[in-house]
């Protein structure tokens, strides 16, 4: 009884203690509805403002870059927030998909607004979505007085900077700027790689002699990407420099890259490379080497693949048997020697599976 | 006072401390998921799906569908998933040996033949008959097995796909065109770590479908479903992404999941003894994970969305809910050593705990409560301000946790433009609380029983199609 009554007592005292902060705490919540509901509210109104706005906007802008005026209408200058900043994207908006003397008539008229000048010091705000927004519009407008500053973002410590900082000095079209970029995104994500491609493409071949010079970069990672990018691009002239990256002193992802890249180019030029290496001690290697011969189809590899497709590892025996299909009449006729052959073996079985996905094996049915 | 009353006053307290407790963590959860969806917005202005598509480094994919007795609406599914925009990837129908003519009808359509395709069965299933491949599709594959349920369908549907991700999906569920492109973002951002990734699960009903894809979003036009909306808002929105946050998100719904195949496999794929099957999934891979030393991390993204029809009548509901509750169960004691353990990080001390104590408990304290505010106030144990604060928990925080997940979802995604859609979506926020939920409190506190007595039933889900 002495130890219910404490509890009686520790109740007594807590109770209306929690029902006390269960009202305040509830008041709370409530104030929290009607923040977000304010929010809500907001940007209602503001995407009402925003189509107004550019409706008066949008025939000035198209006027200017089709030549039908010379100079821009004094209003446009005089604009102060938020109607400046829904000016700047009607432009940026206006720039898609332009090239040529509409893209510059464009930036002229970007920059003329004096909102070239806004995106640099964007590129200094605390908020790094402020950063890689000034980054972004900078780099659609192709501005190349900013390719300094934007050189300066591959520094950043948000990953996101980096990369549209990536994106955008690529859009600027200076190769000398494949380096820093790519010793800044080499160790980042899929992703990074994904728009380096957007980069190197933007640059197109004058992308290969930078990239190729990277090959002998001592950062795997660096190296890695170079590489990739090379097979990519499936320019042929850095082929010797990337067999060197397939020898066994490299890395074995290097190698791998290498072996992808020299598929991914599809020249022929590779071929005795890339059978070497079906005979490497790592099956992870003999797989690639067997992939990127199917790549290429060259029906001089089919005698090397055939004995792949007896080899210890299921991969290697896939990728082999799958580039058997690849190379031509001659392929399809090693597959076929090799299911009557070797029926129950898993070289046999291999090539019913690949005879199959051809449409070249008796129905099962 | 007597012993009774103040046994009564001391378990009101408990309760209401408890109460206090959940809503404090719902809260916490919310502010989370708030700050996590705005920086994904901001984020995803940076990068668009058409990037990702068009990228030669995007991981390729198998679709995995498990279908059982479908064929009214398989044909429309399989296209639907076809026309997914993503680079490289194939789909897995898997016949679950159903007593219909799905097979027939998938055979007839897509001009099936049976293949010589090997199949490894890495993860033990029933019998597979044979795997088809289609003549006018190349990327379709069809398997037909003995019946054993989704969980060995998905296994072997794992076993037969080529690719080093899958992503397990009903197949009476519709994903919008970019979903698949969205929910690898998470691969593509970091590969080496990201082992699951999560979408949003949103009610079809009431919506237009055209060929499987969603062309207008609308509220349906009974109650039921509509409450089902508003909860899914307060399920995904607030609780995943708050957890997800945290890097312990314990759930990857079964109907819209993208998994990376070798941990599944390394695991021992799905297990086929229990209803919670993806969750229980989950679960173990963060608990491999943990006992190598490293992390698994499970992400949800918020944007790419899987449509999917809710039940639009109580008796369903009440099936669907009480599986859910057992697979729960299940899932929990299967690896309850987990929970409140250090060793497993965030996943023991934060999500174990959440799930334990607050999704799995709170039926059975809320039901309990009731009773014991109501006898504890008549016997004079607790005053009325006590049985106020307890209700302001049990049904006003439940309509404001409610409210603010609908304004999540205004803010954020804006699925429901028409202005009476959003009317409806308020009323029915406020009105799931008077009824709704305290129905379904009953219906998992018996989905509690089940589990203690044993049953192991899915129950029919009888649906209209999409």
């Amino acid at each position: 009884m002495a130890f219910l009554n404490s509890v009686n007592d520790v109740a007594v005292y807590l109770l209306p203690l929690i029902v006390s902060s269960s009202f305040f705490f509830m008041l709370t919540v409530a104030v929290l509805v009607l923040v977000l509901v304010t929010i809500k509210f907001t940007i209602i109104l503001w995407e009402k403002d925003k189509e107004t706005a550019k409706s008066w906007m949008l025939p000035h802008i198209r006027d200017f870059v089709s030549g039908g005026i010379r100079e821009l209408p004094n209003k446009l200058f005089t604009l102060r927030w938020p109607l400046r900043k829904i000016l700047q994207y009607v432009i940026i908006h206006e720039s898609f998909g332009k090239d040529g003397i509409a893209l510059k008539r464009i930036t002229d008229a970007y920059e003329s607004l004096g909102f070239v000048k806004n995106d640099l010091s964007r590129l200094d705000s605390w908020f790094w979505w402020t950063r890689a927004e000034g980054a972004r519009c900078l780099g659609q407008m192709k501005s190349a007085s900013s390719q300094s500053r934007l050189l300066s973002k591959l520094r950043d410590p948000v990953t996101e900077v980096r990369l549209i900082a990536a994106w955008a000095l690529g859009r600027i079209g200076n190769p000398e700027i494949i380096k820093p970029v790519i010793e800044s995104l080499a160790r980042s994500s899929r992703l990074a790689g994904m728009r380096l491609s957007s980069t190197v493409f933007e640059l197109g071949r004058k992308a290969v002699p930078p990239l190729t010079e990277l090959l002998s970069n001592p950062d795997t990672a660096v190296k890695i990407l170079s590489v990739h990018l090379l097979g990519e691009l499936a320019d042929k002239r850095p082929i010797s420099s990337i067999k060197k990256l397939t020898e066994p002193a490299q890395n074995l992802e290097v190698r791998l890259a290498a072996l992808k890249a020299l598929g991914t180019i599809g020249d022929p030029l590779s071929l005795d490379c890339l059978v070497n290496w079906l005979s490497d001690e790592a099956w992870q290697i003999r797989a690639q080497a067997a992939k990127s011969l199917g790549l290429i189809g060259d029906s001089r590899a089919v005698e090397h693949l055939s004995k792949s497709v007896g080899d210890s590892k299921w991969w290697v025996r896939r990728n082999a048997g799958e580039a058997l299909t690849k190379t031509g009449i001659k392929g399809v006729e090693a597959l076929k020697k090799l299911f009557i052959e070797q029926k129950k073996s898993p070289s046999g079985k291999m090539a019913a599976q690949w005879l199959d996905e051809i449409g070249y094996l008796p129905a099962a049915d | 006072m007597t012993k009774l009353d103040i046994f009564l006053r001391l378990i009101s307290l408990l309760i209401l401390i408890y109460f206090f407790a959940v809503s404090l963590t719902y809260v916490f959860l919310f502010i989370l998921s708030f700050f996590g969806l705005l920086h994904h917005q901001i984020k995803n202005r940076f990068s668009t799906p058409n990037e990702i598509l068009k990228a030669k480094i995007t991981p390729p994919v198998s679709i995995i569908a498990p279908a059982y007795n479908e064929e009214k609406g398989i044909v429309s599914n399989v296209y639907s998933l076809l026309a997914l925009k993503y680079g490289l990837f194939e789909v897995i129908v898997v016949n679950d040996g159903s007593a219909d003519n799905t097979l027939e009808t998938l055979k007839r359509e897509f001009t099936l033949r049976k293949t010589a395709r090997e199949y490894h069965p890495q993860i033990p299933t029933k019998e597979v008959r044979a795997i088809y491949k289609s003549q006018t599709i190349s990327n379709l594959i069809v398997v037909d097995k003995s019946n054993g349920g989704k969980a060995d369908s998905l296994n072997a549907g794992i076993n037969v796909s080529l690719y080093p991700l899958f992503c397990c999906i009903d197949a009476d569920s519709a994903l919008e065109r970019t979903s698949l492109l969205q929910i690898v973002h998470p691969f593509m951002e970091a590969y080496s770590r990201v082992t699951a990734t999560g979408g949003l699960v949103r009610v079809a009903n009431g919506c237009a479908f055209e060929e499987g894809r969603c062309v207008r979003v609308r509220t349906p036009e009974k109650w039921l479903p509509a409450f089902q909306i508003v909860e899914y808002f307060r399920a995904f929105l607030s609780g995943r992404m708050g957890l997800s946050m945290l890097g312990c998100l314990l759930v990857i719904s079964g109907a819209f999941g993208l998994f990376k195949k070798e941990p599944v496999i390394q695991a021992g794929g799905y297990r086929t003894d229990i209803v919670g099957e993806d969750m229980e999934l989950v679960v173990r891979l963060h608990r491999q994970f943990r006992r190598k030393e490293s992390r698994a991390a499970i992400v949800f993204v918020p944007d790419p969305v899987c449509w999917t029809e809710a039940p639009e009548s109580w008796k369903i509901l009440s099936r669907q809910r009480n599986r859910w509750q057992r697979g729960l169960a299940e899932s929990l004691f299967a690896h309850i050593s987990m929970l409140l353990n250090p060793f497993y990080g965030t996943t023991g001390m934060i999500s174990m705990p959440f799930f334990f104590f607050i999704e799995f408990l709170s039926p059975a304290v809320e039901f309990v409560g009731y009773f014991i505010f109501a006898a504890a106030y008549v016997r004079g144990a607790v005053d009325i301000y006590a049985v106020a604060a307890f209700f302001l928990f049990a049904i006003g925080f439940g309509v404001v946790l409610s409210l603010l997940s609908l304004l999540l979802e205004e803010i954020t995604f804006h699925r429901y433009p028409n202005l009476r859609d959003l009317a409806k979506l308020i009323l029915a926020a406020i009105l799931e609380n008077f009824g709704y939920r305290q129905y379904l409190t009953l219906v998992r506190g018996k989905g509690m029983i089940d589990w203690l007595s044993g049953k192991k039933m899915w129950g029919e889900m009888e649906r209209k199609g999409i």
